[in-house]
Formats: C-alpha cells, sequence, structure tokens
C-alpha cells in the first residue's frame, strides 16, 4: 500500500461523497449526533466519577460530645468510640480548638470572639473514617449509644446516591451508546451500498480488467472511514465547545471541584475520532462483504 | 500443432444453480495465436465457455487451464493476474456511460495503476487501432453501435492480453459496421492474440474461415478447422 495509491482512494472518496450529497450529509449527521451523545455519556461519567472519588474522601463521622462535658469526660467517650469495630482513623477537637476554627472560618471582623466573650458553644468532637464507607451506618449507630453523644453526623448518603446514579447512567449510556453505534454503522454500509450500487458497472470493468482487490475495496473504505471521520469531527467540535462552556461554570460552583482538564477532553475525542473512523471501516467492510463479490 | 495449448478444457461440465447445464463434459484445446469461433443456438453454451475462461463462472466438474494453470485453484493476485491477460468484448459493449470514449478506455489502465504518462501515451495508440481517435471527446450515448463496440474492443486489448474473448461482438451492429469490427479483431489477431469469438454471424464466420466449435446442448458436436457456420436452427 503506497501513497499513490492512498491519495488515489481518497479522492475518490471525496468524488463519492460529492455525488451523493444528501445521503453522505444525513450519514454525517447521524455519526456526529450518535458519537455526540457518546461523548456527553463519557464526559459525565469521567467527571461524575471524579465528583464521587472527592466526595468520598470527605464521607466521615463527626461524633459531637455533649457540650458540658469537660475535656476530660470527651475522652472518655473517646476510649469508647475507639472501641467500635470498622474504624480506620479518629481525630479528636476539642471544643477550644473547634471555636478557633469557626472564628478563622469566619474571620477576624465578624466580631464573633466579642459577642461570645468567655462562651464556647462547641462540643468536643471526634472526627471517625471508616475502613470503607460501608461501615459508617454501623459505625454511627454504635457512637449514638455512647453516653454522651448527642449527635453523630455523617454526609450519609450522598455518596451513595451519587454512586447509584452514576451507575444507573452508566448501564443507560452503554445501552444507548450501544443502539447509537448500531444506527451509525446501519447507516454508513447503507450509504456504502448505495454508492456501490451507483458504481456496479465502474466495478464490473475493473474486475475484467483484473484489478487488485484492494483497489477495487479501497475507494468504498475510504469513504466509509470519511464519512465516520468527519462525523466524529462535527461531535468532537461541539463537544468540546459545551464541555468548555460547562467547566467554566463549573470551576465557580465550589462543591463540584470539576475543572477543565484538557488531557481528559482530548483523550475523549481521540477516541471519538477513532470510533468513528473504525465505526466507517466496519459499516463499509459489511457492505463490501455482502453486496461486492470479488 | 506443436504448440503448447493456451486453453485446455478436460471434460468440463457446468451445471447452474437451478440445474441449466451450461456445459456438458467438453474437452477441447486452444493454441496461441488461434481465432476460434464458438457457435450454437441461444443456450447451447457459448456464453457459459467464455465465462469459464476468465472465471466469472467455476466449472461444476473438470479442469480448465489456461496457460500452465488450472485457473479453478487460482488464489485472488493470480486470478487478477489471469484477468490481466484475457481481454473481454461483450455484445452490450457495457461502457461507462459518463465518461467519454478515451476515458473509457483509459479506465482500464487506471484501475490497474498505471501512471498518468504511460496512459497519455498508450491511450491514443489503441484509439487510432479501433479507428476512433476522432471520436475520443464523445461520450458513449453520442457513439453508434459500432462505435461503442470499437472503444469496447480498445478498452479490452489497453493491457495487451493474450487472450481475447468476444461474446457476440457483432450483434448489435449492422453488417457493414460487422465486417468493419471484424477486421479490428483480425489485426489484434494478426499480432498473436487468441481469440475466442462466441457467435451467431453466419456471413463473418463464413467469411472468415477460421477455427469452428459448434456447440449444441452443452456438449461440443463439431470442431472444425476452416469450418462453416452450418448450423441450423
Amino acid at each position: 500500500m503506497n501513497l499513490k495509491k492512498i491519495g488515489y482512494f481518497l479522492k475518490q472518496a471525496f468524488k463519492n461523497m460529492a455525488r451523493n450529497k444528501v445521503m453522505s450529509f444525513s450519514t454525517i449527521l447521524t455519526v456526529a449526533i450518535s458519537l455526540l451523545i457518546v461523548g456527553t455519556f463519557v464526559v459525565f461519567i469521567v467527571n461524575a466519577g471524579i465528583f464521587i472519588e472527592t466526595q468520598s474522601n470527605k464521607t466521615q463521622l463527626s461524633v459531637f460530645v455533649d457540650t458540658a462535658y469537660t475535656t476530660a469526660e470527651a475522652k472518655k467517650v473517646g476510649t469508647e468510640l475507639e472501641k467500635i469495630p470498622g474504624i480506620a482513623t479518629i481525630d479528636y477537637k476539642s471544643k477550644e480548638d473547634a471555636l478557633k476554627e469557626m472564628i478563622d472560618k469566619q474571620g477576624g471582623e465578624s466580631g464573633l470572639e466579642s459577642i461570645l466573650g468567655d462562651e464556647n458553644p462547641m462540643p468536643h468532637t471526634f472526627i471517625i473514617t471508616g475502613k470503607t464507607n460501608l461501615e459508617l451506618e454501623s459505625i454511627s449507630a454504635s457512637a449514638k449509644k455512647i453516653e454522651g453523644v448527642y449527635k453523630v453526623d455523617y454526609a450519609k448518603d450522598l455518596a451513595d446516591k451519587l454512586t447509584s446514579i452514576v451507575n444507573a447512567v452508566r448501564v443507560g449510556g452503554i445501552v444507548a451508546v450501544g443502539i447509537l453505534f448500531l444506527i451509525a454503522l446501519f447507516l454508513i454500509s447503507t450509504t456504502i451500498k448505495l454508492s456501490l450500487y451507483a458504481k456496479r458497472k465502474e466495478i464490473q470493468v475493473m474486475k475484467y480488467v483484473g484489478s487488485s482487490n484492494s483497489f477495487i475495496q479501497g475507494p468504498f473504505l475510504a469513504s466509509g472511514m470519511l464519512l465516520g471521520f468527519l462525523g466524529a469531527l462535527f461531535a468532537s467540535i461541539i463537544l468540546f465547545v459545551a464541555y468548555k462552556f460547562l467547566m467554566d461554570w463549573a470551576k465557580n460552583v465550589e462543591f463540584l471541584n470539576l475543572t477543565f482538564q484538557g488531557g481528559q477532553i482530548a483523550g475523549i475525542i481521540a477516541a471519538l475520532l477513532v470510533s468513528g473512523i473504525l465505526v466507517g471501516a466496519f459499516g463499509s467492510y459489511l457492505s463490501l462483504r455482502k453486496y461486492l463479490e470479488v | 500443432m506443436n504448440q503448447p495449448a493456451i486453453v485446455r478444457l478436460e471434460n468440463v461440465t457446468k451445471v447452474y444453480g437451478n440445474k441449466t447445464i451450461g456445459l456438458d463434459h467438453v474437452s477441447t484445446n486452444i493454441h496461441k495465436g488461434e481465432f476460434v469461433f464458438l457457435v450454437g443456438a441461444s443456450g447451447a453454451g457459448k456464453s457459459t465457455f467464455l465465462k469459464l475462461l476468465f472465471r466469472e463462472e467455476k466449472p461444476t466438474s473438470g479442469k480448465i487451464y489456461v496457460g500452465n494453470k488450472n485457473i479453478s485453484l487460482l488464489k485472488t493476485k493470480e486470478l487478477n493476474m489471469l484477468r490481466k491477460n484475457i481481454g473481454v468484448v461483450f455484445q452490450d459493449f457495457r461502457l461507462l456511460e459518463d465518461r467519454t470514449a478515451y476515458e473509457n478506455i483509459a479506465y482500464a489502465m487506471e484501475v490497474l495503476g498505471y501512471m498518468k504518462k504511460d496512459i497519455m501515451d498508450r491511450v491514443p495508440k489503441i484509439l487510432k487501432k479501433v479507428g476512433m481517435q476522432h471520436r475520443q471527446e464523445h461520450y458513449p450515448q453520442q457513439l453508434s453501435g459500432g462505435e461503442q463496440q470499437r472503444i469496447a474492443i480498445g478498452r479490452a486489448i489497453i493491457n495487451s492480453p493474450k487472450i481475447l474473448l468476444a461474446d457476440e461482438p457483432s450483434g448489435n451492429v449492422d453488417p457493414s459496421t460487422a465486417v468493419e469490427i471484424m477486421d479490428i479483431f483480425k489485426e489484434i489477431n494478426s499480432v498473436g492474440t487468441t481469440i475466442i469469438m462466441a457467435t451467431h454471424d453466419r456471413f463473418i464466420v463464413d467469411q472468415l474461415a477460421k477455427r469452428v466449435i459448434e456447440l449444441k446442448k452443452g456438449q461440443v458436436v463439431r470442431d472444425q478447422e476452416g469450418g462453416r457456420y452450418t448450423y441450423e436452427s
């Protein structure tokens, strides 16, 4: 396979496309829509994954001790807490630390310090992480039973909910992606079938004079790949613009923790382009195998 | 003839899918440079004979050798080689309507990957050979049947095949044009190209007085050097 031959195939592919403008355009559009949806799913799944990961790391229990408890009494509660199975780490945060942290958070100018005076409304707190997130529930239940514990707080099922949503989207996405790929495949193979039909006389002549199979099939394979590639290119451009726009917005939403990642979108676009070309090649291969007896 | 046969059929039978018999135990040799007429009624097996030779069809049984190769066993690349060495001319010309006379002939070189320079060098010579140099920019529908057939012959010989097959080449042209077309075939034959021609044209067969193979219901009923078209329908 030399460059001259590839050039010839591509030239023929462009000619085919020009000859079947409407069909080619609708094929490109369908491939573009299919791949755009595929790309959207992938972007969603990847970023939801990042989001969940950052949220999961934060999943921890805060055990608040009765505000009336002294530091010594609070430490005793801590000893009880340590007996609960499934705990990975346990950190103690005294009333004083908690208050200081809050004042820092509010900023020096809030005047909180002077309002409170000597009062410290903050409780002693134990921050617990489970060995896995699954154990948080039982740890929480056990902690509540300990005397002196007045509240257990944890971002209970935010992570769980997100995980289940993402899983549902993932399953639905895979099904949708599969169907869309089939539609794209079908359309490309139909387009190629039509151009095979339109060029049946040329093909016959080629066979009679002993053209090699690659010479006969090359232009059609190139046509399919070109259609797939152009569709993917459209999808990639739209996806990139949408992604950029969304991430610029997400950047300002603190809890999302999502930022524009060039590597990520470049990877997805590369995958889309490759998929487009592969779908195109496979679609034309199907038609060639079925309709072109060599 | 002492030369080895360029085409050899050994007990060749072709039965089509619908049980129609194309050829029935045919054995024959055709030598390099021969001019052979295949005659017989429609359905006698003439077209099957030709189709088997460039392997548009494969025999049901028996062996066909072209050169020294059993062509039933050819791999794709060898099959392409075979077809490069066999030109084919049809009754219905099979020209590409959207290409000029020149482009129709050039196409057969293009799709074999020839350089543009070679194509531009060779096509005018072929156009001259078939007497169509003055009509090279015309499209098939602007040409008469005889002119179209000349272009089709030009296309068939552009790659200098050793064997030229023709299926009723004068079937769609008037008698005087048929004679002119035969002159082209005679000239091609005179430089050593083997020609195998299926025809219904009594006048031509009688005039040329070449070897005649007569087929009837797929069998060879006559094989005569310098034969006449004696088939009675």
